[in-house]
């Protein structure tokens, strides 16, 4: 059972008791002017891709057959193929002088639905093309949109079935080392 | 009588007089820093939030617009190439300085002799050998190192490659091809965050 309040301490009077906010406020401002400075308000992400080096090593003979997807990036159209020939050949012309990333999008997400252990692709543009047309393309080819119908579950490497997040994360520039 | 006032004992009604209150001069005045302290409070966890995510440094570069983009990764560590229109650095420091073709197919001019000729001709010299050292004294101070093996592992080979929006592709591919050359595994493509 609860006591009763003392009387003592209710008092009379209250008494205001204002805080001591003046230093807490000088420690914000010192802390928003070093925040201000460290801080880049430029939000950044990073896309990575692998530097191609030429390998003299075999390719392991039981390897499953890899689809060797390819995209070949030209001055006026986007040309889809497969190594293997495993995929018919795809040709995307520009639209309004830009390259037509959702139809080439579209086109992705059929493949991957029909191959779901593929992850790579291989890129082989034209010397003058963009940089940022091509990183518009990489998002087209290895981002999932939130409209985007879910893939077939992948198993990891722990053999765990997994929704795959990335359609085709994997992009490698083809033309580096041979350089046309 | 009714009508008149009649001042209390102790009030001189000298303020009645001049037609002003009275105001008494040693009252203290204190600032209203409550609302004043919240939107401090506001201003720096928006900032300690922005500070979270911005780990990475990208140094503002003349001429250097990095291209919008959708990815999702946000942190990485490397040596930092940036690739602007008319010059290349690596980690800050200026290592070539070019310039647009006015003419022709090519949409670069390097200097002469800047080109590796012997191989393939795509590698670029300067950056090679910049890389080069870079990668020379990372090995330089692993094998200075209690553990020579386990220093040497930490290479990651990741490139941080900030380029204009504009750049043309034959210019990444030939600073790839010498980025290759040189040992580095990994291209980590900086890019700015677009809105979804």
């Amino acid at each position: 059972m609860l006591r009763r309040p003392s009387k003592r301490r209710s008092g009379k009077g209250t008494q205001e008791i204002d805080l001591p906010l003046v230093p807490i406020l000088d420690a914000f401002v010192t802390l928003i002017a070093f925040l201000l400075l460290a801080t880049s308000l430029l939000a950044v992400t990073l896309i990575d891709t692998p530097v191609p080096v030429v390998s003299n090593e075999q390719e392991p003979p039981n390897k499953e057959k890899s689809l060797q997807l390819t995209l070949r990036i030209e001055q006026d159209a986007l040309v889809l193929s497969s190594g293997n020939r495993l995929v018919a050949e795809q040709k995307f012309p520009k639209v309004e002088k830009s390259y037509d990333a959702p139809k080439l999008h579209e086109a992705l997400l059929k493949i991957r639905t029909q191959f779901p252990s593929e992850t790579s692709i291989v890129y082989m543009p034209a010397a003058d093309v963009k940089y940022d047309d091509l990183v518009q393309l990489m998002d087209a080819t290895r981002l999932l949109s939130k409209t985007d119908p879910t893939l077939p579950n992948v198993k990891d490497k722990d053999g765990v079935d997994r929704v795959p997040v990335f359609l085709f994360p994997t992009v490698v520039f083809g033309n580096v080392i041979s350089g046309t | 009588m009714s009508g008149v006032s009649i001042p209390s004992p102790g009030s001189s009604g000298s303020s009645h007089r001049r037609g002003r209150p009275r105001r008494s001069r040693n009252r203290s005045f204190g600032l209203q820093l409550t609302s004043m302290m919240d939107v401090f409070v506001i201003i720096v966890v928006f900032l300690l939030k922005s500070y979270g995510l911005s780990i990475m440094q990208v140094p503002q570069q003349d001429k250097l617009e990095l291209p919008k983009s959708k990815a999702t990764d946000v942190f990485g560590e490397g040596i930092t190439l940036q690739i602007a229109q008319n010059t290349i650095l690596i980690d800050n420091q200026k290592v070539l300085d070019f310039k647009p073709a006015e003419t022709g197919a090519k949409k670069f001019d390097l200097p002469d002799g800047s080109m590796d000729r012997a191989h393939a001709g795509q590698g670029i010299l300067p950056i090679f050998d910049v890389l080069k050292k870079k990668k020379e004294d990372f090995d330089t101070l692993a094998s200075r190192s209690p553990n020579p093996a386990d220093a040497a592992k930490k290479w990651s080979g990741d490139l941080l490659v900030q380029a204009d929006k504009d750049v043309p592709y034959e210019l990444i591919r030939n600073v790839m091809y010498t980025a290759g050359m040189a040992g580095y595994k990994q291209f980590r493509l900086t890019v700015a965050k677009q809105a979804e």
